[in-house]
């Protein structure tokens, strides 16, 4: 019999079911004869998006639903309502950039991604992860190739899609030996115990070699998702080759489903708890290089959505750093990295949006602006675009008081914890390279802020002849722009309206599993963060 | 009996791969990520019936179900990518599609 544990009441899923009902219905009025009809399918999403905050908020505050596979708690509830709301930003983002003939497969398919993106969280089993991830990244690969009418959208959502298919196999055959070493599809104790026995060889030689391929090929499947270094290739074409508001949603859609899915790997081995060394020194290496290379190919870009494409590489490297310190020192976000993860995510998703959302508002000579020259001198014709630029730029670098800056401190401050609490531990050479790791990150955020200082300088300080404006068509992706200000100034200034609900969530992840005894160093600086 | 069965899958798994890496239609290239899809297939049946830890499942097979599923729909993506794309440049080479790149200085 399948062991799919007890059954769930479907009303837990009204969220999702509500957005992929609106997604199908843009998708049936996209066909529609009149076109005022068509013309109101953004209008449409962004309502059914807006509906369903609502819904949550009414009912799924507190929901702990769990069975058939699916376990709702409060990490689905952080995702749910962060994924909404940059859904909202994404829209207007993208209100008036499909062809009218393509606008209800366009935000059809945005939808289909967002519901993806919701029910990555939950998922509580190998397949229902990975058809969850499979709903986050298939509609991307439309997206990227609608986005545009030219032919470098279709180069982009090509190669993408090519990639992605394979990457998609590649995590699928890992999953397939991550079933057959622990016997069961349900991420649960009980698979974790299974691949942590075989990680370590308990069970035998051949258990040990099936685990080792498994979480390999997994980890590199997942790290096309989030365009960490071994599986990077692609960003630079396909951000470029997608339209502003797209490559938006790449940053953020895609990357928080990988970061949470990589998670939950992570938590099936014990490499937290300074066991499973191999793995340790795979992430510790795709960490350091991932940032690195993003930022060595960033800064020698002066095309800004090849800048901002790799250094999304670099962001994920910064996210690795975490991901590596772990759940297990507990107490909020500055010691346990994966609230710093679903915070930071979420922050450099806004940031992001923001300023790809201002480069597709922009025009030069009734061209769209790609480059760093094409820019220059915004701040005399349209000074509140370009100081909501400067502002993103900012919270990219991680300069303080950005939300950035408080992300940037919970990536590295919680690797510090935990390097700090374990080097006294049997694994302190293990902590040592921790704190290298850090030190890499703290002097990649130094090179990053070259490039972005490149571009706030550009737009604030620098002059030129013929300076970018504002497209008045696109009223509504400037409107996404400055709400996507307006929050990063939210969270500078109330950086807990997310803190707490970013820790809450990774509260799940902070038990250790029964076979590991680990001593947890008292929750402490819990002060500083505010 | 369970290791004959992986070391098909895993055949033609890394056949699918080396043919994704080394050909340059963009055709073959799909057939090859059809074909890793079947290692894997191959792989879930397999670990269903011999499971290495507890009774054996379905859950293999419910899963290669799901697989199929997912690899349907990315063969209806991929084909129209291929129509649009042989009619744009009427020719299915990967090495034809270089517009973008990095700008060298």
């Amino acid at each position: 019999m399948p062991n799919l544990g007890p059954a769930i009441s479907l009303s837990a899923f009204v969220p999702e079911l509500i957005l992929s009902a609106v997604g199908c219905l843009v998708l049936l009025l996209g066909v529609a004869q009149r076109e005022s009809v068509r013309r109101s399918i953004p209008a449409i999403a962004i309502t059914g998006i807006i509906a369903t905050i609502i819904v949550i908020f009414w009912r799924y505050t507190n929901a702990n639903d769990v069975g058939g596979g699916f376990a709702f708690e409060p990490l689905a509830y952080f995702v749910r309502l962060s994924g909404l709301v940059l859904g909202v930003l994404l829209t207007l983002a993208a209100w008036a950039q499909p062809r009218d003939a393509e606008r209800g497969e366009f935000f059809a398919m945005m939808l289909f991604s967002l519901t993806g993106l919701l029910l990555v969280a939950p998922a509580a089993n190998l397949v229902l992860l990975f058809v969850a991830l499979e709903l986050v990244s298939i509609p991307t690969y439309v997206l990227v190739t609608l986005s545009r009418s030219n032919l470098k959208a279709l180069e982009a959502g090509t190669k993408y899609f090519y990639l992605g298919a394979m990457s998609a196999a590649l995590m699928a055959y890992g999953f397939s030996f991550l079933y057959g070493v622990s016997g069961t599809i349900a991420i649960d104790a009980e698979m974790a115990s299974a691949i942590q026995d075989a990680l370590a060889g308990r069970s035998g030689a051949l258990p040990q070699a099936l685990a080792v391929v498994g979480l390999l090929t997994s980890l590199a499947g997942l790290l096309f998702k989030v365009a960490a270094v071994p599986m990077h290739f692609y960003i630079g074409d396909v951000y470029q080759g997608a339209a502003n508001a797209v490559a938006g949603l790449l940053g953020f859609v895609p990357k928080l489903a990988g970061m949470i899915a990589l998670i939950k790997l992570l938590a099936l081995t014990s490499v937290w708890y300074n066991h499973d060394e191999a793995l340790f020194w795979v992430l510790w290496v795709v960490a350091a290089l991932s940032m690195t290379v993003g930022n060595v190919l960033a800064l020698m870009q002066s095309n800004v959505k090849r800048m901002l494409a790799y250094s999304g590489i670099a962001h994920s490297g910064y996210m690795m750093v975490a991901l590596l310190a772990g759940p297990a020192a507990g107490g909020g976000m500055l010691g346990n990295g994966i609230a710093a993860i679903l915070y930071y995510s979420v922050i450099y998703g806004i940031a992001n949006l923001g300023a790809f959302a201002i480069l597709g508002v922009l025009r030069v000579r009734g061209q769209a602006c790609e480059h760093v020259r094409d820019i220059a001198g915004l701040l005399r014709r349209e000074p509140g675009l370009a100081l909501l630029m400067a502002l993103a730029m900012f919270t990219l670098m991680g300069l303080p008081p950005t939300p950035g800056f408080w992300g940037k401190m919970g990536l590295f401050g919680s690797a510090l914890h935990v390097a700090q609490h374990a080097s006294s531990g049997p694994a302190g050479p293990q902590a040592t390279w921790l704190t290298v790791l850090v030190i890499i990150g703290v002097v990649n955020s130094a090179i990053a802020a070259a490039y972005y200082l490149r571009v706030a300088a550009a737009v604030l300080l620098h002059d030129s002849d013929e300076p970018a404006e504002a497209d008045q068509r696109l009223e509504f992706a400037g409107m996404g722009a400055f709400m996507c200000g307006f929050l990063l100034l939210v969270f500078s200034f109330y950086p807990n309206a997310l803190l707490n609900s970013g820790t809450s969530a990774a509260l799940r992840f902070e038990e250790a599993p029964a076979a590991i005894t680990a001593a947890a160093p008292p929750p402490a600086a819990e002060s500083s963060a505010r | 009996m369970l290791l004959p069965y992986v070391l098909v899958g895993a055949a033609l798994f890394v056949l699918g791969l080396v043919g994704f890496v080394t050909r340059r239609n963009l055709i073959v290239m799909f057939l090859c990520t059809e074909l890793m899809f079947q290692g894997i297939i191959v792989n879930l049946v397999a670990f269903g019936r011999y499971p290495l830890r507890g009774e054996p499942t379905l859950d293999g097979q419910i899963f290669s179900m799901f697989l199929l599923v997912v690899a349907a729909s990315e063969a209806a993506l991929g084909l129209a990518l291929v129509v649009l794309l042989y009619r744009n440049k009427g020719t299915l080479d990967a090495n034809a599609w270089t517009t973008l790149k990095d700008a060298t200085a």
